[in-house]
């Protein structure tokens, strides 16, 4: 959103959101575009300039000379107000041209949460909610981000999807646009029916027929032409030392949720935890070099300036090269007053001597999530750490001065019992224990230990994609019943509210039958709901009942193995075969090895990768 | 509107630059206009360390556990609120030629803010005493009776504003606090349907004087006399500091 006003820019809480100037936007010529992407976040400004993806994708789009991608950002509530009282549409923020002049909108879906602020930002836009009410003057609009692996709640609402990493698959898809645009055979549903066809990863919701059965479950997914996919392949970037990498950044003048450099090490994760839908979707690992990170880094400094390096991945201590990188990095980061940090941090792989080159571990409290309380509940999820492991990595930290650690878990996981949550305290506990016994702890000081809750949403694309959520009367009862059983004022308990959590899981694994429940929401004024403040669990329940939605269908009830998924119209490379054969094992409690110790057979090397960890496909 | 990065200079490294016996300070003026008015003060301290970081000025460090450079500002503008000549003064540890720094500085900056010069500095910030501003207001009825009302006001024996207060309960209360020693050389016009206000406010960087922030100045104007209360998409007011000077309110403060 830019505003050019500056008597409304000055009415407004944070106007360094709207008046964009950054040094590093990228303004073109509007003669040399043949097509004009806005590429949206549906959150505000400080949140979406953090985002690591839309800084890739920006970039990606506009290395191309004649395509043209600005940025767009939800506006906070009091300038949604003066948006209606002036009758101002939301605008991009380079141009400040309304959405509604663009080829094409993008919108990344990073999560569910999010759905009623997208909705929010094409209805400021003026743009048509339904994909079907657009005529061929609105902009194609096109979802993409971890939510697309089953878009389905908000399909009715987009064109189509990009599936997977988008750094080839959105080019592609501009290029179709722009060729068609010029040899006069453009139309919206033509354009479509092609990018379906043609290029790979792109899912075009109106292209399939959704019939359902009796007792509500999916009977089929049909596509209306011969030659659309039935099944969309995610797109990936096969070799990460030769994927774009964007070397000029937009620099943000307002202080943003992450202010640092963010280096992408790798992509995908080794470990399978069953609940973790990106350690599945992300699938297949595939690192880059060492050399390749560094002069990335280096590059990144230059053009930035920031003072500290985030080296980001799912779980960075699995990258196999780890002690070299960071070796590499510090020859020149140290002299130059640039920092490291880690985002996450397994138990096993905390160490004294990672310890000591990271400046985040070294001035920050102890972070560890060992996600479930007992040790048979950890191998149900395929955590694969152990108590040894967590008090050996707190210890470390308590050797080092540290007294505070904070733990974070998860509740309501498939086969909990409260034996598991006395595990939960218990361990929290050990913790504290483990402190008075340390003879190098901190002397004099007491420790304090926060054991954060967060509720378990059964995700697609997980093992655990057909278990049920606890219903709330079950989470209250369970965090209750952990209040209690934490007595000791050196633990401080937080938890999740269960409320979101229970939206979150409706829309997860919603299908299109959502789709008037959002739309009502939007015309009632949701927005902004992962935010606390604007998040109103009743009137949720109010807007799925007043559309008719059993709602609980979609999150507390165990779904059929054989059931035709809403997702299943998504394929992600892991096969579902796989999926069951993990469910099988967290109920045999039986752990899987990580992709680096054996392949368990996920079925995504029919990928490819470069650096992976996947056996090569047998060529047939 | 908004210039991108120019062609980059010749690479340098700081190491070219002999090493001083003692840091120094690099006295910067520098412009911040058009949507740079909307960055608040910490924010721009924020992002002009990454740009001297980008720029590689020979910064130096504070030793300890937790190194940072030695940046002071002069005068924090408000948010809402230009300025063409806010100073800056940066601790050095290399002989760099200032101006040439400040080329480097500038090939990492938008037009919106820019560096327009720079020195060795000889004086102290806390010589500074008055500030200059333009302000110009575009308001519904606006003509030159409203401009001598205007000057009327600012000229009197007596110049009351409502000063923001909080008591020692932290209950936010409102003083009246006359700063009509505060004002001098007012004058008042109407140009091109806009009434066009130039006056030099009492400025401060360690209140060894009253800093009279020009935002109090508007907020007097609107509630006594009602001005920049109707359509927001009209009316509108800028505020620019002009020039920054020493005591006297007639040297040039450098």
């Amino acid at each position: 959103m830019k505003i050019k006003n500056t008597s409304i820019l000055k009415s407004v809480e944070k106007p360094g959101r709207y008046s964009a100037g950054e040094f590093g936007q990228i303004i073109k010529d509007k003669k040399d575009i043949k097509a004009r992407w806005a590429f949206c976040f549906p959150d505000t400004y400080e949140i979406g300039m953090s985002n690591l993806g839309v800084r890739i994708l920006y970039g990606a789009l506009n290395s191309e000379p004649d395509i043209w991608c600005e940025r767009a950002y939800a506006p906070w509530t009091d300038m949604q107000e003066k948006m209606r009282e002036h009758d101002i549409p939301l605008t991009a923020h380079e141009s400040g041209d309304p959405l509604g002049d663009f080829d094409i909108v993008g919108i990344t879906l990073q999560y569910e949460m999010c759905y009623t602020t997208t909705l929010k930002m094409l209805e400021l836009a003026k743009i048509p909610l339904y994909a079907k009410d657009r005529g061929e003057e609105f902009p194609i609009i096109i979802g993409g981000g971890p939510c697309a692996y089953n878009a389905e709640p908000i399909a009715d609402f987009f064109d189509c999807f990009s599936i997977g990493e988008g750094e080839e698959n959105l080019v592609e898809f501009t290029r179709l646009y722009i060729e068609m645009k010029e040899r006069g055979t453009y139309n919206k549903k033509d354009f479509l029916h092609r990018a379906a066809a043609e290029i790979g990863g792109i899912y075009v919701p109106s292209l399939y027929d959704v019939t359902y059965n009796d007792d509500g479950t999916i009977k089929a997914y049909t596509p209306v032409y011969p030659d659309v996919p039935r099944r969309v392949l995610k797109r990936i970037m096969t070799d990460m030392d030769k994927s774009y990498f964007p070397d000029k950044v937009v620099m943000p003048y307002i202080e943003t949720v992450h202010d640092r450099i963010m280096l992408e090490v790798y992509r995908g994760c080794i470990r399978g935890c069953r609940f973790c839908q990106a350690g599945m979707v992300y699938r297949p690992v595939r690192e880059k070099t060492p050399e390749v990170l560094n002069e990335q880094a280096k590059c990144l400094y230059e053009a930035t300036g920031y003072d500290e390096i985030s080296l980001s991945s799912l779980s960075i201590s699995d990258y196999s090269r780890l002690s070299e990188l960071t070796d590499n990095l510090l020859e020149w980061t140290d002299k130059n007053m640039v920092s490291l940090s880690l985002p996450s941090l397994r138990v096993d792989s905390f160490t004294k001597e990672l310890m000591d080159k990271i400046s985040t571990v070294r001035t920050g409290g102890l972070t560890f999530a060992p996600e479930a309380g007992s040790q048979r509940l950890r191998d149900v999820i395929n955590k694969n750490v152990c108590e040894a492991d967590l008090l050996r990595a707190v210890n470390v930290g308590f050797d080092a001065g540290k007294t505070s650690c904070k733990l974070y878990f998860m509740m309501g996981l498939p086969t909990e019992t409260y034996e598991d949550l006395d595990g939960i305290a218990e361990l929290a506990k050990a913790v504290i224990e483990a402190y008075y016994e340390n003879p190098n702890r901190q002397k004099g000081r007491a420790p304090s230990v926060t054991v954060s809750v967060s509720c378990f949403i059964p995700k697609p694309f997980t093992p655990f994609q057909w278990e049920a959520q606890d219903s709330m009367e079950t989470f209250v009862e369970k965090q209750k019943y952990l209040e209690s059983k934490i007595t000791d004022r050196k633990i401080r308990y937080v938890h999740h509210d269960a409320r979101v959590s229970h939206v979150e899981a409706i829309l997860a694994r919603g299908d299109r039958r959502l789709a008037p429940a959002l739309a009502l929401a939007c015309e009632r004024g949701f927005c902004f709901d992962a935010w606390d403040e604007f998040f109103h669990y009743d009137e949720w329940i109010k807007v799925f009942e007043d559309c008719g939605i059993d709602y609980n269908f979609y999150s507390n009830r165990v779904w059929g193995e054989d059931e035709v998924l809403p997702w299943d119209v998504i394929d992600c490379g892991v096969t579902k075969e796989f999926l069951k054969r993990e469910r099988g094992n967290a109920y045999a409690e039986k752990t899987t090895p990580s992709c680096r110790e054996k392949c368990s057979g996920c079925g995504v090397n029919k990928l490819g990768g470069e650096r992976t960890w996947c056996p090569k496909k047998e060529q047939n | 509107m908004v210039s991108q990065k120019g062609t980059k200079l010749k690479p340098y490294s700081k190491d070219d630059y002999p090493m001083l016996s003692e840091p120094k300070y690099i006295r910067f003026k520098f412009r911040k206009v058009g949507n740079l008015q909307f960055i608040s003060h910490l924010d721009l301290q924020k992002a002009m360390a990454k740009v001297l970081v980008r720029a590689k000025a020979p910064l130096w460090y504070s030793k300890g556990f937790n190194p940072h450079p030695k940046l002071i500002f002069a005068l924090p503008l408000s948010v809402g609120a230009q300025s063409e000549c806010e100073y800056l003064d940066v601790r050095v540890e290399r002989a760099i030629p200032p101006l040439e720094l400040m080329e480097h500085i500038n090939d990492e900056l938008t037009e919106e803010l820019r560096f327009l010069d720079a020195y060795y500095a000889q004086t102290k910030l806390e010589d500074i005493y008055w500030a200059e501003y333009d302000f110009e207001i575009v308001t519904e009825g606006a003509d030159e009776n409203l401009a001598r009302e205007i000057e009327k006001i600012l000229t009197a024996e007596q110049v009351i504003i409502l000063k923001k207060a909080k008591d020692k309960y932290k209950n936010i209360f409102f003083k009246e606090q006359d700063i009509a020693p505060y004002v001098r050389d007012v004058s008042v016009g109407f140009e091109d349907g806009a009434v066009k206000i130039n006056a030099k406010l009492s400025a401060s960087i360690n209140q060894t004087h009253p800093h009279i922030n020009p935002e109090t100045i508007v907020t007097m104007l609107k509630e006594k006399l009602g001005i920049l209360s109707g359509d927001v998409t009209r009316e509108q007011y800028d505020i620019i500091r002009t020039r920054i000077y020493f005591e006297d309110g007639a040297t040039d403060f450098r």
